[in-house]
């Protein structure tokens, strides 16, 4: 309990210090909230008087803080490139379809590297290792965005099984949405399913090199038996740790893929907020983004605990 | 069942030496002007006259491709000097000497390394503004932390063994137990991480130009030039075809480089 | 009944690697009658192992077995299909091994590992498999049997840990036990307890043993025949008495060698070290900021004196703070109080694993050069010279000043190490488990280096080690070492407790 505890502050402090740090790193920069606002023809004088609405002349600490108590409740301030919208409202707007892409980039990702991962280990240096191993590896050399096109041009343009560009939101048509997501899931998923495989066939590798391993078969197990019953957990705990790092690499591969096939998602607000200099959604992007890998981690810690017997926790 | 050839180290050095080759030709001559314009050329299929095609403004796309790839390699390579270099120093005073500043710096690691770098970069490029000298700012320092972990877990493992006690009874002082006797031990896991790191930035690169915070106009790139295609994808997909196979080359070559190396040394 | 249970014949192994082909196992033939205890003594590379893990049917993909025939009641192994030779294994002929902690899996339960020869032979409910497993793991001499069965592998120490394999190597219909070196890794009061239980297993189940060990002690101690192993082929075998006591072989001739005596006459008691009232503490970090940090008292309220030009042994088992103390004395450990009182020069140390003494990125003459460099010899010939003299004073080669580590053997290793520590003229030694981790033959021969390089050049050495036997006949003086103190300063016939009990552990 104590440990979780602990656990838990350190983790609102890391939230707290990064949040600091962009923070003031943003209110460092020239680029000018009040100008991007009122544009480059607005005179000096007008520049002043929307800096001292916007409260850009008060001391950083003081408008963090601000920033603080409003974030704490969800109101992350206006958006300045779009005036008169929150910030927390775009957010909210474009977070199904990412939900929904990287969700179903997860899916892929579990479903299909566990089986090959195993088979590659169990016949491993035999033929259908070789080849599944090459092609995990070719697999890991193509960027995201480029596994998109070719998937947009081969399913899009030449089979006309797709159709680029037309995405339809979750809320409007759940069915319709989760079709049109296949592909980009697939952009992401694919080059993170070949690290996971290679992963877990090495992890399945190593094991069965132990001694464990030779007594299991001392008994009288045959293969099967000794692969499931007594490695297969064995190789899953690194690879649990190694799902940490996955989760967050499909967050930032669905920024790239968003672009790709248009999909109104986080990834597009961040790109778009980043171009524009829309420091408001950067910041609340970036608290979210540093919540999200921080929870995540979390949960992976956790689960090693639990799934791993020599750990000591409390 | 070990192969009488390391096919891996074979052919990942064909592939790399043919992109080096490529690119180190390209900075001395390529078949056109990379950013020559000819309105009238624009869009032709890859043919005797232009290898690869050309692009929606009638610019060579290999020529192109020469320089795109020099630039994505240079920015990879400085990434990685610069990530290598502070990393080793790094991760070998906080593993070798250990104590609440090794704590600290492995916690602000751990949270960096927990993050994908792509974001981080985007983050640091929004606050330093892109082109070359930021984007190899941002990825050299985000290479730091997997550098210096993977130097301080191999101290952290030589500090122990007894030929480095051996050597501390010898009178040797610490900068020279670092450097001089754990080091050489050290060689292969850096090259592995270097080259993996070498890769990453390859990527975040090509990610990031093509998302349009990468090197400006009218330096080629290209990720650039594969965002740029995806309009014209139906009538001329070898636009985004030659540039992402490139890309893929690179990294695979790679790839199968260091792998083939770390069987050599085993 | 058959008097024969198991009849290996004519059994050739060959090893695979990127080269040719290697024998590790030639032509070598051997009976194991019912109820019969038989050892196989050998040293690293004699092929021990190998032969216990081919009737096992547990080779590495790496070998495979060329000829021969091993012939279990009859029938010949080697011609069973896997299904066939699978029922045997952990129901008739079962295996425990060197190591068990890496022998046993990490996450699965000890009781859930242990019943799984039952699950897999029988056809038992789970009910019936949990008394059974509680009550073999009492037969062995375990406690709390029932907190065992829900509890991991490394909550259990190394003792325990091997009572929990031979639990569950016998928990079946067994009838040969293949034991490979189940004693090796344990401490030697330990050691004595599971000989003394396979003893009881073999009196009441009348199971056979096949007892592989470098050990000749513990050959002796539980074997009734005995088969020497050199190189793949089998040199000697008979009664265990006979082979021990008029070995024929040249080979079984020099296991048997006994060790170097020293003359046991020092002419000086001049301290060479004074060691009063020393108390070492260990503090263990747990990695994380502001965890606790747990402070060890190794070594308590010591006091010493080392005289010039003598062999001081210091013995004790793991934890008795002998090691510590070592390092502590030479410098690499500055957390104790009291006073050390180095009176002429630093001792320098030779230490315990020759693979991991050595420094696998350097040539050997670079290694060696190290010590002189740090000594302030800037003349790169003269550093050359004093190399060359020091090989050849260590008994090896000048041409082998330019080889890595990893192509000499550990015997050479340990020369080196020694030579590492005398460059310098040092004259005071500690040598911490030297000769531990080698094989017995070599054990002599370093052991005999250091007799003739300690009269030689006049040393004063302090040698560490949990070997009584070794430590009686080298040193002028031994001290025992338990829970970091000195219980006795031996002289003829022990007096403390812990000393007789180490004294009877040592089997002879």
């Amino acid at each position: 309990m104590k440990y979780m505890i602990k656990k838990i502050l350190i983790l609102i402090m890391t939230l707290l210090v990064i949040s600091i740090l962009t923070f003031v790193a943003f209110s460092i920069l020239p680029g000018d909230a009040a100008m991007t606002k009122l544009g480059i023809q607005a005179t000096p004088e007008k520049v002043e008087v929307m800096r001292e609405e916007l409260g850009l002349n008060k001391p950083v600490i003081i408008r963090y803080m601000d920033w603080l108590k409003g974030a704490i409740k969800g109101d992350f301030g206006g958006s300045y490139q779009y005036s008169n919208t929150s910030v927390a409202s775009l957010i909210s707007e474009r977070m199904s379809a990412t939900l929904l892409l990287a969700v179903i980039s997860f899916v892929f990702i579990f479903i299909s590297s566990i089986p090959l991962g195993l088979i590659s280990a169990k016949y491993s240096g035999k033929w259908l290792d070789t080849v599944i191993s090459q092609l995990m590896q070719i697999t890991m050399a193509i960027p995201s965005f480029f596994l998109g096109i070719i998937l947009t041009y081969i399913f899009g343009l030449v089979l006309k099984w797709f159709q680029p560009g037309r995405f339809i939101s979750p809320a409007e048509d759940f069915v319709a949405a989760v079709k049109y997501l296949i592909l980009p899931a697939l952009a992401v998923a694919l080059p993170k399913i070949a690290m996971v495989v290679k992963f877990l066939r090495n992890s399945i590798l190593i094991e069965t090199g132990k001694d464990y391993v030779r007594t299991a078969y001392s008994k009288g197990n045959n293969e099967n038996s000794v692969l499931y019953r007594h490695v297969l957990k064995n190789a899953l705990i690194p690879v649990i740790t190694f799902a940490g790092m996955i989760i967050a690499e499909i967050l930032a591969g669905s920024i790239v893929v968003e672009q790709v096939f248009s999909i109104p998602g986080l990834g597009r607000l961040l790109i778009m907020a980043i171009s524009s200099r829309d420091y408001p959604v950067v910041q609340a992007m970036v608290t979210y983004i540093t919540l999200i890998v921080i929870i995540v981690n979390f949960m992976v810690d956790m689960l090693y605990q639990l799934v791993d017997p020599r750990v000591k926790t409390v | 069942m070990k192969n009488k050839y390391n096919y891996s180290l074979i052919s990942g050095i064909c592939i790399t030496g043919f992109i080096v080759l490529m690119t180190i030709i390209g900075n001395f001559w390529t078949p056109y002007d990379p950013n020559e314009l000819n309105v009238t050329l624009k869009s032709t299929a890859p043919g005797m006259d232009h290898l690869m095609g050309t692009d929606n403004l009638g610019r060579d796309i290999f020529s192109r491709v020469m320089a795109g790839t020099g630039t994505t390699l240079y920015i990879a390579l400085c990434t990685v000097f610069v990530g290598g270099f502070f990393g080793t120093i790094i991760g070998a005073l906080t593993g070798y000497f250990g104590g609440w500043i090794d704590e600290i710096v492995m916690r602000i690691n751990d949270i960096i390394l927990s993050f994908p770098s792509i974001l981080l970069a985007l983050i640091f490029v929004s606050i330093l503004g892109s082109g070359q000298f930021n984007i190899i700012l941002s990825l050299g320092i985000l290479f730091i932390p997997s550098f210096a972990r993977i130097v301080r877990s191999e101290i952290i493992r030589l500090k122990n063994l007894d030929f480095i006690e051996s050597a501390k009874v010898m009178g040797a002082g610490h900068l020279r137990i670092i450097f001089v006797h754990m080091m050489p031990n050290i060689v292969v896991s850096m090259l592995t991480t270097a080259a993996i790191g070498f890769n990453n930035a390859i990527l975040a690169e090509a990610s990031m130009s093509y998302l349009g915070i990468g090197v400006q106009p009218p330096d080629a790139s290209l990720g650039r030039m594969i965002s740029q295609s995806q309009a014209y994808l139906f009538n001329a997909p070898w636009f985004a075809i030659f540039p992402g196979i490139v890309i893929i080359l690179t990294i695979l070559g790679f790839n199968l480089m260091s792998e083939g190396l770390r069987r050599e040394s085993m | 009944m058959e008097k024969e249970l198991l009849e290996v014949k004519n059994l050739t192994v060959s090893f695979f690697d990127h080269q040719a082909p290697e024998k590790v196992l030639d032509q070598v033939s051997f009976v194991v009658n019912h109820g019969e205890i038989v050892g196989i003594v050998g040293e690293s590379g004699s092929g021990k192992s190998m032969t216990s893990l081919s009737i096992m049917g547990l080779l590495s993909s790496h070998a495979s077995i060329s000829s021969g025939e091993i012939l279990w009641e009859g029938t010949d192994l080697l011609s069973l299909k896997p299904e066939e030779l699978r029922k045997l294994k952990g129901n008739e002929m079962s295996m425990i091994f060197q190591e068990p902690m890496t022998s046993l899996n990490p996450v699965i339960k000890i009781g859930s590992q242990v019943g799984e020869v039952l699950k897999i032979h029988t056809t038992m409910p789970g009910e019936m498999i949990k008394s059974k497993v509680l009550e073999a793991l009492r037969e062995v001499g375990l406690r709390d049997v029932n907190t065992l069965y829900d509890q991991y592998p490394h909550q259990l120490s190394g003792g325990m840990r091997q009572r929990v394999m031979i639990a569950m190597a016998m928990l079946n219909e067994t009838k040969l036990l293949i034991a490979d070196e189940p004693t090796t890794a344990l401490d030697v009061t330990v050691q004595s307890q599971i000989l003394d239980l396979l003893k009881k297993v073999h009196q009441q189940r009348q199971t056979s043993i096949l007892f592989i060990s470098h050990d000749l002690n513990v050959i002796k101690e539980i074997c009734q025949k005995v088969i020497v192993m050199y190189e793949g082929k089998i040199v000697e075998a008979g009664e265990v008495m006979q082979v021990f006591n008029s070995p024929k072989h040249a080979y079984t001739r020099r296991l048997m060698t006994s060790l170097p005596k020293v003359t046991k006459e020092i002419i000086t008691k001049t301290p060479i070290l004074y060691i009063k009232d020393l108390n070492i503490f260990y503090t263990e970090s747990n990695g994380r900021i502001g965890s606790k940090r747990h402070k060890k008292h190794i070594v308590k309220d010591l006091s010493l004196e080392v005289y010039e030009g003598e062999i001081l042994g210091i013995v004790g088992e793991s934890g008795s703070g002998k090691s510590t103390l070592a390092k502590t004395v030479v410098g690499l450990h500055s957390d104790y109080s009291g006073e050390i009182k180095i009176i002429k020069e630093k001792p320098s140390m030779v230490f315990q694993d020759p693979y991991s003494s050595l420094n696998p990125a350097k040539k050997v003459g670079w290694i060696l050069e190290e010590p002189l460099k740090n000594g302030g010899i800037k003349d790169k010939s003269e550093r050359r010279r004093l190399v060359e003299e020091m090989l050849s004073k260590v008994g090896l080669e000048f041409s082998l000043r330019n080889r890595y580590p990893r192509e000499l053997s550990g015997g050479q290793r340990q020369r080196i190490s020694i030579g590492c520590a005398l460059i310098n003229h040092n004259r005071f030694i500690i040598a911490d488990e030297a000769v531990s981790a080698l094989d017995v033959t070599i054990q002599s021969q370093i052991l005999n280096l250091l007799v003739r390089l300690h009269s030689e050049y006049e040393l004063t050495m302090m040698f560490i080690s949990h070997d009584l036997n070794i430590v009686r006949s080298l040193c002028h003086r031994v001290i025992v070492m338990y829970e970091g103190e000195i219980v006795e300063e031996l002289d003829g016939k022990p007096k403390h407790a812990y000393t007789q009990m180490l004294f009877d552990s040592m089997l002879h």
